[in-house]
């Protein structure tokens, strides 16, 4: 076999879920995870997932190795080939299932040299590897075909079409200057061939920043593929179950509700104003003795961390507005850089005096702490009413469209694989323009922007070489 | 189709003889394709319309250029003849794209034409195993074995029966072809050359697919009526290798005294005179019909399909060093003769020009290159091969490059051994064949080095490293040359051990050398590898501080520096290459039942069932078929094997 990249996939179905499984195979699969994985116990002592046995488990924390910031804590179980499901050496990676979490495991795994697997690789390696019978192989052909038939699906195919005239539009352009590149070597004689790097240089930065907004939409493309996370904070008795109630009978599509089974939270997913949303409810983030309590706070920070909005609910008793209370302590410190709104929750047994006073009072506390700036929005809810909901609904919204602001189309990256090319593709071409401008040779940045193209072609299916001459043909009169 | 026995009952038929290899055409595939067949010793015989017009050069009076150069180089490194000939003939050398990295410096030369014919002739005289024979083939001669075709010999239009167990046509623009100039059509070979009829039908007649292409040249001048004052001179170059790695090794270089070329631009009055006779153009009243390549137009097409572009670049070029004549690149035309004149007269420094030759456009038959294996024999006449432009293609290079692939595997197929096939990842020869038979062509191909995916590794430098050990064990390197060849290669390595190995340590010396090349002093000890990979130095520059350097070959210098330098690019290429090659040696059986496995997409099924790919990487480049289609196929012959194995 090849010294390919290994491959790596979420092995449970996306969605709300205690646990995650995420699955890599291929040769260097325990190279790639050590990059990214500290241990913390493990069998035998090992001390690196090299050191590992088959079928043995280490317990640590995934980092990323850019920042050097926790992800998870994970359990990783080490196959080695040829016993494994795929019959290569392989990981098995056990973490928590919040879709954040799982996004942001592949993503440092993809960026320590894995690659996203292709529909039905595992099973097709599995197979190939002799590790299933002859009676399997229809199916597994079936399946293959299956999940290529599913990436046609309707709603697949309008936004993959879009996707894809997008990329071409780009690739367009870069063909252009890409042709013009290939022309100054391909037909050196002819004095009149473009000559101009500069002006080259110019095109290459606008097509690179189109391919870096495009990127970007990927976390807007995420929202509307595994849920907008909003997690509700706030003292106990706030109010967040029943907002969390409320939201659960608020629309139809409410798909589950369960309690997590490793961290003391509660997931409900449902659709506010057509945006997926996942809601998360915390224990309270507060200092506390309690060994399992802290445990729940340190989850509930956990789940800050890959929140999209966090909500908090101020307590009717004034709680929250004191010097030095837990909305004091959650703003100034671990809700940095955070979309935050803050609602009050009525509750019956509030005086309606107070309550209509009571948001006021909130606002200027939070102003008087000098973290107005830092709150999106603040609104009164009603458990009861239903009050408060269609703020709540046109918020998460207007956070949804500000995440896709400055794109200049409504296309979506969704699909992690459209998301490693075009991320590929982009850095590609930011070396390509840094090799123009340092003077090196033709030949390099032509590799280079090749290697551009054929990243951008594995989205729109076109082979470049093929395109490639056809625009030179077009755009240049040269001949004999 | 026609066989031995129906062939001896012709009127004035006669039994000629029995070879191994017959060759139909003595240009540039024809050439190499009879000197490769003879050399790995199977008797050979090669025939040409005319044998004063052997490896004719009917166009540009030059070998090389852009990818071509490239091509040239691989032709040698594998025990090839053209690069040998092109050195020994040139009058002018030079190395085009120097300033735009090695992977696409590209030799190029201006050729005495008579020469290089005289001299090719000679060599085929001489070569053992080898007979060449004046005539036309007007049939291939075939034997049907309950509809397998297997080719058995050729007959000449004067009756003549040849039997052989291999038949290689190198026909170029000759089968069917017509020239025409402005309203003027006539039967003719390219360069006033006799046509050839009749080979064609007999080839559709066996079910090959046949195509009607057009190509054209330009005219030719006497220099005695040119004002060189009025142009740009454009001299060759003597610090380059030549063409032949044999004579790189050998220390032979290009001559010092060589020709210039010059260059010209078109005049408004061009332009009009163009733009005034547009339908007296053939191009333009429909008498043309075969489908011209777009890297090569007229110049009436290049003032009409780019309209905006006010004047175009002419190139003068001399034919050799005994003739007066000059060609001129960039004006080919089939406007009538009178028209040509207006049209030549209407540029700086020919405004007394005589036309030698009319320039032309010829129309030709050639084949579907899709309906031959990658070895370039025919699906459907085992024995047959095919080279040059009867495939589809253009140039001198990329025929030379066919006809030695042709020459090649047609004595592996009277051997009885598998073919040779280059892939992608390993030579130009290889993109140019895969290319052909993969997608097929609408127009001439041209080989150009942008349809090269591995560029940096396929490069004009390292052909040698590349091909030779093919060429030796072909029989085509002999054993001093192939000793030559491994004595350069360790020293590469060698020497650049030596480099990734010293290490020097922060000096005054140091820094006043690095200052002077306007390059940073590395703060710490650094390996001499290390200095060479910044672009702004180069090996020659860091001999004040190398003192153990030795003396060392020019090519063993640019390889070690190309190495070290690019080595980061390679690495990246390379692993693309390792991924190509696992798809590319899964072999497919040719008796696949596309239409019933399941999972693939119809239009998959059918684009396979067509092409029948002789590989997964072959398959995964026809158009049509997705990733998700292979990893189906990959499935099936998984399934297939067990099962087979299981019985």
């Amino acid at each position: 076999m090849s010294p390919d990249r290994p491959y790596c996939a979420c092995a449970t179905p996306p969605g709300a879920s205690g646990l995650a499984v995420i699955r890599m195979s291929g040769p260097d699969s325990a190279a790639v995870l050590n990059r990214v994985f500290s241990i913390s116990r493990s069998a035998d002592n090992a001390a690196s997932v090299m050191d590992m046995r088959g079928y043995t488990a280490a317990f640590g924390t995934i980092r990323d190795p850019g920042d050097g910031k926790v992800i998870d804590e994970v359990i990783c179980t080490r196959f080695i080939a040829p016993h494994s499901y795929t019959g290569e050496d392989s990981i098995e990676i056990s973490c928590h299932g919040g879709s954040a979490v799982r996004q942001e495991i592949l993503r440092v795994l993809l960026e320590n040299g894995a690659r996203t697997a292709e529909p039905g690789e595992f099973t097709r390696t599995a197979f190939l590897a002799g590790k299933m019978d002859l009676s399997q192989a229809e199916a597994v052909m079936d399946v293959i075909s299956a999940d290529s038939e599913l990436a046609l699906a309707a709603a697949e195919r309008q936004l993959a079409g879009a996707l894809k005239q997008k990329v071409r539009s780009i690739s367009e352009s870069l063909y252009q200057v890409f042709a013009s590149l290939e022309m100054m070597v391909e037909f050196p004689e002819h004095e009149d061939t473009p000559g101009n790097t500069e002006a080259i240089i110019q095109k290459l930065k606008t097509s690179d920043r189109l391919l870096t907004g495009l990127k970007n939409t990927f976390s807007q493309g995420r929202i509307l593929r595994e849920g907008m996370t909003v997690v509700l904070c706030g003292v106990p008795n706030s109010g967040k179950s029943s907002l969390l109630n409320r939201l659960a009978g608020y629309d139809r599509a409410i798909v589950t509700a369960q309690p997590g089974t490793t961290r003391d939270t509660l997931e409900v997913f449902g659709t506010i104003e057509g945006i997926p949303v996942r809601l998360v409810d915390t224990a309270g983030l507060r200092d506390t003795d309690d060994e399992i309590e802290k445990l729940g706070v340190s989850r509930a920070f956990a789940a800050v961390n890959e929140a999209d909005l966090l909500l908090w609910l101020c307590s009717p008793d004034g709680e929250d507005l004191r010097d030095g209370s837990e909305l004091f302590a959650a703003l100034s410190g671990s809700f940095h850089q955070k979309d935050i709104g803050i609602l009050v929750s009525k509750a019956d047994l509030m005086d309606t005096n107070i309550a209509g006073t009571f948001p006021e009072n909130v606002r200027d506390r939070i102003r008087e702490w000098g973290f107005a700036d830092r709150v999106r929005f603040f609104g009164v809810f009603s458990s009861e009413t239903g009050e408060g909901m269609e703020l709540l609904g046109s918020e998460i919204r207007r956070l949804y469209d500000e995440k896709g602001q400055g794109q200049m189309s409504q296309v979506l990256l969704t699909n992690s694989r459209h998301f490693e090319k075009i991320a590929l593709a982009s850095e590609t071409l930011t070396e390509t323009i840094l090799i123009l401008q340092q003077g090196q040779s033709a030949d390099l940045a032509c590799a280079l922007l090749r290697s551009t193209m054929d990243a951008l072609g594995e989205i729109t299916g076109d082979i470049v070489s093929e395109e490639l001459v056809e625009m030179i043909f077009s755009r240049f009169c040269i001949g004999k | 189709m026609t066989t031995i026995s129906q062939a001896l009952k012709r009127e004035f038929a006669y039994e000629a003889g029995n070879y191994d290899v017959l060759v139909v055409g003595a240009g540039h595939a024809g050439c190499e394709a009879a000197l490769a067949a003879a050399r790995q010793g199977l008797s050979t015989i090669l025939f040409s319309l005319n044998l004063d017009s052997l490896a004719n050069m009917p166009c540009n009076p030059s070998i090389g250029g852009t990818a071509k150069g490239q091509l040239v180089r691989e032709i040698d490194a594998l025990g090839g003849q053209m690069g040998i000939v092109a050195d020994l003939t040139a009058i002018q050398m030079r190395m085009l794209n120097r300033s735009k990295g090695p992977a696409v410096f590209s030799p190029r030369a201006q050729i005495d034409r008579r020469k290089y014919s005289g001299m090719m002739k000679e060599i085929l005289e001489k070569e053992p195993n080898l007979f060449i024979r004046q005539g036309e083939i007007t049939e291939i001669l075939c034997e049907n074995d309950d509809g397998k075709m297997t080719v058995s010999g050729a007959m000449t239009r004067t009756g003549a029966v040849y039997s052989a167990s291999s038949v290689i046509v190198c026909s170029g623009t000759y089968m069917e072809s017509r020239v025409i100039m402005g309203e003027v059509v006539y039967e003719s070979g390219p360069d006033g050359l006799f046509p050839s009829h009749g080979l064609s039908g007999s080839l559709a007649a066996a079910g090959i697919p046949l195509q009607r292409f057009k190509t054209g040249t330009p005219v030719r001048l006497n220099a005695r009526y040119v004002d060189f004052s009025k142009m740009e001179k454009q001299e060759g170059e003597t610090d380059i290798p030549p063409f032949s790695f044999a004579h790189e090794m050998a220390g032979i270089r290009p001559p010092q005294n060589q020709t210039p070329c010059w260059t010209i631009w078109t005049t408004p009055r061009t332009r009009e005179v163009v733009n005034g006779n547009l339908d007296r153009s053939p191009l333009y009243s429909g008498v043309i019909e075969g489908t011209g390549p777009r890297y090569c137009p007229s110049i009436e097409d290049k003032f009409v399909k780019f309209k905006d572009k006010e004047r175009h670049q002419v190139f003068v070029e001399p034919m050799g060093s005994d003739t007066c004549e000059m060609y001129l690149q960039g004006m080919s035309t089939s406007m009538p003769e009178e028209v040509q004149v207006q049209i030549v007269q209407s540029m700086p420094g020919l405004e007394h020009a005589h036309i030698q030759r009319s320039a032309y456009a010829i129309e030709y038959d050639c084949i579907d290159p899709t309906s031959m294996f990658p070895s370039l024999e025919s699906r459907h006449i085992s024995g047959l091969f095919t080279a040059g432009q009867i495939n589809g293609s253009s140039g001198y290079e990329e025929a030379a490059a066919q006809g030695l692939m042709a020459g090649i595997n047609a004595a592996k197929y009277v051997q009885g051994k598998p073919p040779l096939i280059l892939d992608r990842s390993e030579a130009y020869i290889g993109v140019l064949i895969d290319d052909l038979v993969t997608k097929g062509t609408s127009e001439p191909y041209r080989m150009m080095t942008s349809r090269a995916e591995y560029r940096l590794f396929l490069r004009q430098d390292n052909a040698d490293e590349r091909l030779t050990e093919y060429g030796h064990q072909l029989g085509l390197i002999s054993d001093g040359r192939y000793a030559l060849f491994l004595s350069k290669k360790n020293a590469v390595i060698a020497e650049e051990k030596r480099l990734r190995a010293t290490y020097l340590p922060p000096s005054d010396k140091m820094k006043a050398l690095m200052e002077s090349l306007g390059s940073t002093p590395p703060p710490s000890g650094i390996s001499l590898a290390e200095l060479l990979k910044r672009p702004e130095l180069h090996y020659a520059d860091l001999a004040s501080v190398d003192p153990d350097r030795k003396p060392l070959e020019e090519s063993v210098v640019f390889a070690v520096e190309v190495n070290i330098k690019y080595e980061g690019y390679m690495r990246l290429e390379q692993d693309r290459i390792n991924k190509f090659k696992t798809l590319e040696h899964r072999s497919l059986p040719q008796d696949l039942p596309y239409p019933e496995v399941t999972g693939l997409r119809l239009e998959a099924r059918q684009k396979l069932a067509a092409h029948r790919p002789v590989s997964i990487g072959q398959a995964s480049r026809i158009s049509g078929v997705s990733p998700s289609d292979i990893a189906v196929l990959l499935v099936y012959l998984e399934a297939r094997r067990r099962r087979e194995g299981s019985l």
